[in-house]
């Protein structure tokens, strides 16, 4: 369960950016849109941890993420929220399943590679394993981003433009996805896009002005 | 973990990563080098530390030390056994070798002495009983090269050269083996005086005539009990007999003062290639951040800490570091079996050996891969302060 209450955040030298309030819990995902430069992705990484929260609340599973010392959110944010960035980035010189273990490693978890293997064949790019992450299509690389977001079974998905450079099918199918493993993991799914072809796939909907 | 993400990413970009690695091994194998052909001189130097005086015929002193100490050099001249006792006797002598080359052995030195050689350069032989007649104490070089064991007999040939005449009606006879001295003593067959000078009477139409009382000898090695005696000596010998004295570390160390700027100079162009090796190492580094910069921030994303991203790059340059450690360590060993080879087989520092680690070269790889590390400080903390939003946005840039 995310809830978002009176946030605001000011760039140095900018007007601040005021968002609405919102929650979203696990099995309603919730699709935020909205042009360009209107603070999509500042939302997203303030209620990822990526900023800082500098006025009102983001409370995930009911805990204040504001209230955490760095160390601590970094750690909070590695176990609890799954990040997939618009473009999929990688380790470049690790293999797929590695970099999905990354993720395990991060959050200070065991490796487990049998755990990494299951969510690959879930995901059905169990054949991806062992190549490089430059050497697989945009398509699998954000495939494989779902994969890593989903390894430490998060309470909560954030994905930030993560159709904007993939085509009408596959848009479709990363979509698609996002929204079952969400269900299947019990997380909460927040999406931030400006890609309208999203719109017929999730039924909350929040736009930012 | 970032043990092996480290390991990974040098081997992704193994470019960049072989022209640091090379720089590194080969001032490092330079360095090295050096450092253990400084330990083998000052090993077989400290192997001479009992010889305080050499007594020979006049000529250069250098040359009489390099003929008498490390076989490198002809010997000066010949000199009378008689006159060379009058100063093996003094009573402030502790300990004297005569020495008569003449022979040799497949190119080893076959050499007159007596008992105290062994005192003075082989002392952990020093209470053997010293063979007389045909017998023979080989060294041990040359006991491993031509595989001698004790009762072996070998014929000797005229000269120090291979090749010269042989003695047929002489046969030698090895008695024992000596232990390794690290010195030319490894490369040395001992032989008792008497049976030098009884081969060269029978054998030679030259020294046919030899008078018994006028027996020649090549040189003298004497330690000296009183100090005063190894001040005065050399001056009196030199000035006052038709003989020369020559103290060895007095000769050696100029001899060393004439190849130091040499050494030094080989020391400083290694030095700046490892300079020139930190500096690859940044800029590899610093450049790889450019295209870095999303998977540091996205690693940071995943939960790892800022130290972690810090700690990752500088194991970079320290992976580096130590594997350039390594194959310096061995070039250095290659190089010194290399010298060793084209050097002649008198020249005898113990050569075969293969030279264990000096401490001066941990220190060397400590300061490598200190350097390493230096080098890889700022594009550490660039990494440490990554800002993860700003590299992950895309609305704002």
């Amino acid at each position: 369960m995310l809830e978002v209450q009176s946030l605001e955040y000011r760039y140095p030298g900018s007007p601040p950016l005021q968002f609405p309030d919102f929650s979203c819990a696990a099995g309603h995902p919730l699709l935020i849109t909205g042009a360009s430069g209107c603070g999509k992705t500042t939302l997203l990484h303030i209620v990822g941890g990526l900023l800082p929260v500098q006025a009102g609340h983001v409370r995930i599973q009911g805990l204040d993420i504001a209230t955490l010392p760095a160390s601590q959110l970094d750690r909070f944010r590695a176990r609890q929220i799954g990040i997939i960035f618009q473009r999929a980035h990688f380790v470049s010189s690790l293999t797929v399943i590695e970099n999905i273990l990354l993720a395990a490693a991060g959050a200070g978890r065991k490796h487990d590679r049998k755990e990494a293997e299951t969510i690959l064949e879930r995901l059905g790019i169990a054949d991806l394993a062992g190549k490089k992450p430059a050497a697989i299509s945009a398509g699998q690389q954000q495939r494989v981003s779902v994969a890593r977001a989903l390894l430490n079974r998060p309470a909560l998905l954030l994905a930030d433009e993560p159709t904007a450079s993939l085509d009408d099918v596959h848009a479709e199918e990363v979509a698609a996805l996002l929204r079952e493993q969400a269900t299947v993991y019990q997380a909460s799914l927040l999406i931030v896009t400006h890609d309208h072809r999203l719109r017929r796939y999730f039924s909350q909907n929040l736009s930012l002005s | 973990m970032m043990f092996r993400i480290a390991l990974k990413n040098l081997v992704a970009r193994p470019v960049s990563a072989l022209l640091s690695w090379l720089l590194l091994s080969v001032s490092i194998g330079i360095i090295s080098l050096l450092l253990l052909l400084q330990q083998k001189l000052d090993r077989s130097f400290a192997g001479f530390s009992r010889v305080d005086l050499v007594i020979g015929a006049k000529g250069s002193p250098l040359q009489l030390i390099l003929s008498a100490l490390y076989h490198l050099d002809a010997p000066t001249g010949n000199i009378s056994l008689k006159e060379a006792e009058r100063w093996m006797r003094h009573p402030f002598v502790s300990a004297a070798a005569p020495l008569a080359y003449g022979d040799n052995y497949q190119g080893y030195a076959i050499v007159g002495t007596d008992a105290g050689y062994l005192r003075l350069l082989a002392p952990a032989d020093s209470n053997l009983v010293f063979p007389s007649g045909p017998g023979v104490l080989a060294g041990a070089a040359v006991a491993r090269s031509l595989s001698l064991r004790p009762g072996d007999h070998f014929l000797g040939s005229h000269g120090s050269q291979e090749g010269g005449e042989t003695h047929e009606a002489f046969p030698y006879t090895v008695e024992k083996i000596l232990q390794p001295t690290g010195t030319a003593t490894d490369n040395m067959l001992l032989t008792s005086i008497e049976t030098v000078h009884a081969i060269h009477e029978h054998s030679g139409a030259e020294s046919a005539h030899q008078e018994e009382d006028n027996e020649k000898i090549t040189a003298v090695l004497l330690q000296l009990r009183n100090p005063m005696a190894k001040l005065q000596w050399p001056r009196r010998i030199n000035e006052e007999t038709t003989l020369q004295a020559a103290v060895p570390v007095i000769e050696i160390n100029r001899l060393f003062s004439l190849l130091g700027i040499g050494i030094e100079l080989a020391g400083a162009l290694a030095f700046v290639i490892m300079l020139l090796a930190a500096t690859s190492i940044f800029i590899t580094l610093y450049q790889s951040l450019a295209e870095r910069k999303y998977e540091l921030a996205l690693m940071r994303t995943l939960g790892f800490r800022p130290v972690s991203l810090l700690f990752l790059l500088l194991c970079e340059a320290m992976l580096l570091c130590v594997a350039a450690c390594i194959t310096g360590a061995l070039l250095s060993r290659f190089l010194l079996w290399l010298l060793m080879k084209q050097a002649p087989p008198t020249y005898g520092a113990g050569n075969s050996s293969w030279p264990p680690l000096a401490w001066q070269e941990l220190v060397l790889f400590a300061l490598a891969i200190l350097i390493g590390v230096m080098a890889a400080l700022l594009p550490a903390i660039r990494a440490f302060y990554i800002n993860i939003s700003k590299t992950l946005s895309y609305e704002r840039t």
